[in-house]
């Protein structure tokens, strides 16, 4: 290793000239990187959640879909009638939009005298106040599902539009957004739905990396600049900051990983990171720098000395990172790659752009550093003499908080919600709400009804079956409102009956009925009655050969594909609430399995895709702690050369999981996909305190006794390490500027985790090692 | 004798642009009336299969006999009965055309041995849930339209007039759903064998092709049809066998009386 160090300061141009370029050429292709805000991408293909949603789009033409309410006191006016009929009419004609629901446009199914005529309400916008009373008596009595619709106190009207399957869904949002704002519209409205949500949530983004990631930036910059208080000292830490972020992003978009709501994070964490390094580096730098005057020499003493430790600590952090990749949500695997490549990017600048940057330069003339020092020395000591006379009351302090977060571990709650997530004045949450507090709701659940064979769809026991579970599901809390092919099948039926309310249902197996037919009697033609018996199933088909006398290829394509083989019902519902969605999928499974024989039926929709982010998450967060705790120990042991001291490592890192995961129980912070990431994410960067602590106290041990090392351990170590635990804690700590609450409270934890584990290394390794006195600690040798 | 070949050759030349220019002088009008009145049948009957296509290519296949007779100079009646599938056999249906009013059109359920009427909701309606429309079906009516001659083309090997078709009002547009029709019409037989539908934006929506025409007792008939929505990439296409011509089918076949009739 220190051969390359060598090198380097032998070719400081060489190297400097090496690192432009490489920053350089993978900056350049961040012009090619990709955003993808949607939450429900990072799922991994081979889940059965995934591959079954993945399915049902490919029955079915449209999956996502945006709500647009308009809220007037004068709904059904005039002229708000109008508006809402162009408005229809013009976000049909977009080229993302596979069909419009609207109550406008929605398709009265209607019994004529002599027959059933299906037809759009309104075949032109109305242009009198009693043309409008027509329609809205027309659309109360529809018996068609309105509750997306209309609200419930009819006071909004709302447009369901049906986005294609083969778009960005986020993309057609902005359009519509835009579409809107373009318009001056006498009425008030919100958008929403999950496309507008993935597109909120992206803007969103975009806002947090132009604004926390500059932010950050100042923050190290401030740090440096009261650590060093020299050009130097700031602007050579900070250039391999900015260029390992360059660079690791310029991979991602090299390896087609987006920027997603995992990915977003990476500048920020990295920055954090990538700053330990140099400020070790510098430090030592400018401590030898008082006893001499020879930069290459210098340089070669501070890295001979750092070359080891840098690296270790880079490989534990980047391991942490790594073990991200257990929890099996893809876009928090990649942001524990890339994170853990950007860590070794910023380690291997360290070790060759600052060496020969500091080479090239000449030794500051006058270096304050004396006063700091002193201070913070004395400070140091007195800790150090504190924990050595009050040990017992030290242990006895740790003990207490353990005990006290373990009860709040059951408290811990798992929830995931997209809403909550926002601010709330937040456009997107403002809409979501007022929109799901007063229709159906927009998230949804299919259920997909699979026969055996083309065409069991038409059996009415299947569509018997299919209304029971609407039924039950409508019973459901949250649940809106239900939509499916059965509902047109029960509609027509009536119809077909004089709008008998007693045929309002699905025909029996078998009907009876009176009907007509012609004979030819004598050389005339006669109508006899006749009474005869016909399968349901027949029935069924003809009704629907009926309404296709006069519908559209398609307009049944979203609840039943095309050989009747397998149908969808739509249940809406009005939260995204994890733990709301669990109740109902088990209730619904619960009632499928005991009532549903008639066919097939699968549960899927965006509420189980939330749900199975949820489950990976609860698996995730316990093997990734597992993984990383396993991997930095191993890592240490390796170092070390013993497993004693490999385990000495890991207790800080127990106390600070033991304390966050205390802390959510206490403070009601949700375990979900953001906040999940924080224990590895502090395993990987917090066992540098220990690692260096321990390191200091094996070369003290081997001159002196253990509270005299103790003490030099504490001036040598113990402060560089605060003072690296404030600074990448400050780095960590600007995510609690996001808009996105997960982001907050992610920021916040790690934030804490840094404090925790540094008070890990810095007071219960050292009442361990004055209470037992370990042998393993003097009689090996000091790491290489 | 070579001089006296090259004259010859140059001369049925110019007699060939004499009469291509001659043709060229048919307005698009013309062309279209010619194309409408060419045909002198009064009755038909063909074996008639409609294959739908979503766009995941899926096909339902019904097939259907089909008769048809023109009651007048403008108006025809059309009358199919379902062979399949099964359980929308015996079904029928009868449309009845009217020149001044919207089309009369009934549907027979064996299943509620009852004839429904089918409200029209004009001629931009779908056929049958095709990506025909009954106004695709039915005969065009030469003054619907404003027609326009565009330069001649070649459709599959075969000369073709092409002519642009607007509509004569605001009417007929909201009514067919078409701001716009193109239609390439074969020269020698004066039969459609491509048209592009425009929607009412404007925009390509349905491309017509005619994969098979047939002369059958001097009449040529189009027995092969495909309509392909560019916009939803569903298709259409019916494919006519057994065309009958003339068979002097009894005026009350076109009946709803007869609809009902057990076959």
């Amino acid at each position: 290793m220190f051969t390359i160090t060598r090198w380097v300061v032998r070719h400081p141009w060489w190297t400097i000239v090496l690192v432009l370029a490489v920053t350089a050429v993978l900056g350049y292709q961040i012009r090619t990187i990709k955003v993808d805000p949607d939450i429900t991408s990072a799922l991994p293909q081979d889940i059965p959640a995934k591959r079954l949603y993945d399915r049902m789009n490919e029955i079915f033409p449209s999956r996502d879909f945006i709500l647009i309410a308009i809220e007037s006191d004068s709904l059904f006016s005039v002229e708000v009638i109008q508006h809402l009929y162009r408005i229809t009419r013009q976000l049909e004609d977009m080229p993302d939009v596979y069909t419009v629901m609207s109550p406008t446009n929605v398709k009265v199914i209607r019994g004529t005298e002599s027959g059933m005529e299906v037809r759009e309400i309104l075949e032109e916008p109305p242009q009198t106040a009693q043309e409008v009373d027509v329609y809205r008596q027309t659309l109360f009595h529809s018996d068609l599902p309105i509750e997306n619709l209309i609200s419930r106190d009819g006071r909004m009207a709302g447009i369901m539009v049906f986005l294609k399957n083969t778009i960005k869904p986020e993309d057609a949002a902005d359009q519509i957004l835009q579409f809107f704002e373009q318009q001056q519209l006498p009425f008030n409205y919100y958008i929403t739905g999950k496309p507008v949500l993935t597109y909120y949530l992206g803007r969103g983004m975009a806002r947090d990396m132009g604004i926390l990631f500059p932010l950050v930036i100042l923050i190290i910059i401030v740090i440096l600049w009261i650590s060093f208080r020299s050009f130097r000292g700031v602007l050579l830490p900070l250039f391999i900051v900015i260029s390992s972020v360059i660079c690791t992003i310029g991979l991602m978009a090299i390896f087609g990983v987006p920027i997603s709501h995992s990915t977003n994070m990476l500048p920020i964490l990295l920055a954090s990171i990538a700053v330990a390094d140099g400020i070790h580096i510098l430090n030592r730098y400018f401590e030898h720098a008082q006893h001499s005057r020879r930069s290459k020499d210098t340089v070669l003493a501070v890295m001979k000395e750092l070359n080891a430790p840098v690296i270790i600590t880079s490989i534990t952090t980047s391991f942490g990172f790594l073990a991200l990749n257990t929890s099996h949500v893809g876009s928090v695997g990649e942001l524990g790659i890339f994170t853990a490549v950007g860590v070794m990017i910023a380690m291997v600048f360290s070790l060759t752009f600052l060496p020969a940057t500091l080479s090239l330069l000449k030794i500051p003339e006058k270096i304050r550093e004396h006063k700091r020092r002193s201070l913070l020395s004395r400070l140091a000591i007195g800790y150090a003499n504190l924990l050595i006379r009050h040990r017992p009351l030290a242990m006895g302090f740790v003990i207490a908080v353990v005990l006290f977060a373990i009860l709040g571990f059951p408290q811990i709650h798992l929830e995931n919600n997209t809403i909550s997530n926002f601010p709330e004045d937040h456009p997107a949450r403002l809409a979501f709400e007022k929109v799901n507090q007063n229709f159906a709701g927009t998230t949804f659940l299919a259920v997909m009804v699979e026969g055996d064979s083309a065409g069991q769809i038409k059996e009415p026991r299947v569509l018997r079956d299919m209304v029971q579970l609407e039924a039950f599901l409508k019973s459901l809390p949250h649940v809106g409102a239900t939509l499916s092919i059965a509902d047109f099948i029960k509609r027509m039926n009536k119809v077909m009956h004089a709008d008998s309310e007693a045929y309002n249902r699905i025909p029996d197996d078998t009907v009876e009925a009176i009907g007509y037919e012609w004979v030819e009697r004598n050389g005339r033609w006669v109508e006899v009655p006749v009474k005869f018996k016909v399968p349901g199933r027949e029935l069924v088909a003809q009704y629907l050969q009926l309404y296709e006398m006069s519908s559209k290829p398609d307009d049944f394509a979203n609840l039943v594909d095309y050989q009747y083989q397998t149908a969808r019902i739509n249940a809406f519902i009005d939260t995204e609430s994890a733990n709301v969605l669990r109740e109902i999928e088990q209730k619904t499974r619960a009632f499928i399995a005991e009532n549903f024989h008639s066919a097939r039926v699968e549960l899927t929709g965006t509420s189980q895709l939330f749900l199975a982010i949820n489950d990976l998450v609860v698996g995730g967060q316990f093997w990734s702690i597992l993984a990383s705790l396993f991997l930095v120990t191993l890592v240490t042991t390796l170092s070390f050369r013993s497993v004693t001291i490999g385990l000495f490592n890991a207790i800080p890192l127990l106390f600070a999981m033991i304390f966050n995961f205390g802390f959510m129980g206490w403070t009601g912070t949700y375990l979900n996909i953001v906040t999940m990431l924080t224990s590895s994410i502090a395993i990987g960067v917090g066992v540098d305190y220990a690692v260096h602590f321990i390191h200091r106290y094996q070369m003290e041990l081997a001159m002196m006794s253990e509270e005299e090392s103790l003490r030099v351990t504490m001036v040598e170590a113990g402060v560089p390490i605060v003072l690296n635990a404030l600074t990448v804690g400050l780095g960590f700590a600007v995510m609690m500027f996001s808009i996105f609450a997960g982001v907050q409270n992610m920021g916040m934890l790690i934030t804490l985790a840094m404090f925790t584990t540094c008070f890990g290394a810095i007071t219960i390794l050292p009442v361990i090692f004055l209470t037992f006195k370990p042998q393993v600690l003097k009689k090996k040798e000091i790491p290489q | 004798m070579i001089i006296k070949r090259i004259l010859i050759l140059i001369g049925m030349g110019l007699i060939w642009l004499a009469t291509a220019s001659s043709a060229q002088e048919l307005s698009g009008r013309e062309i279209m009336e010619k194309a409408l009145h060419k045909t002198t049948w009064k009755d038909m009957q063909a074996d008639v299969t409609l294959i739908l296509q979503n766009p995941r290519g899926e096909q339902r296949v019904r097939k259907i006999k089909m008769f048809s007779r023109k009651r007048t100079e403008n108006e025809s009646d059309m009358l199919m009965r379902f062979i399949s599938p099964p359980d929308v056999r015996n079904t029928a249906f009868l449309i009845i055309e009217h020149a001044d009013g919207d089309d009369e059109r009934y549907l027979y359920l064996p299943a509620l041995r009852r004839v429904k009427r089918i409200a029209s909701s004009g001629k931009g309606g779908n056929f049958m849930s095709s990506d025909f429309s009954y106004y695709d079906i039915g005969r065009p009516k030469l003054n619907d339209w404003t027609y326009r001659r565009l330069p001649d083309e070649v459709v599959e090997g075969f000369d073709c007039y092409k002519i642009e078709c607007l509509p004569a009002s605001p009417e007929i547009s909201r009514d067919t759903g078409y701001n716009k029709i193109i239609r390439w019409i074969r020269k020698d037989i004066l039969v459609t064998v491509q048209s592009h539908y425009f929607d009412r934006g404007n925009r390509l929506w349905k491309i017509l092709t005619v994969p098979a025409v047939e002369e059958i007792n001097g009449v040529w008939f189009q027995t092969d049809l495909v309509m392909q929505d560019v916009q939803t990439n569903h298709r259409s296409e019916m494919k006519f066998e057994n065309i009958k011509v003339n068979v002097n089918l009894p005026p009350r076949f076109f009946s709803v009386r007869y609809l009902q009739r057990v076959w």
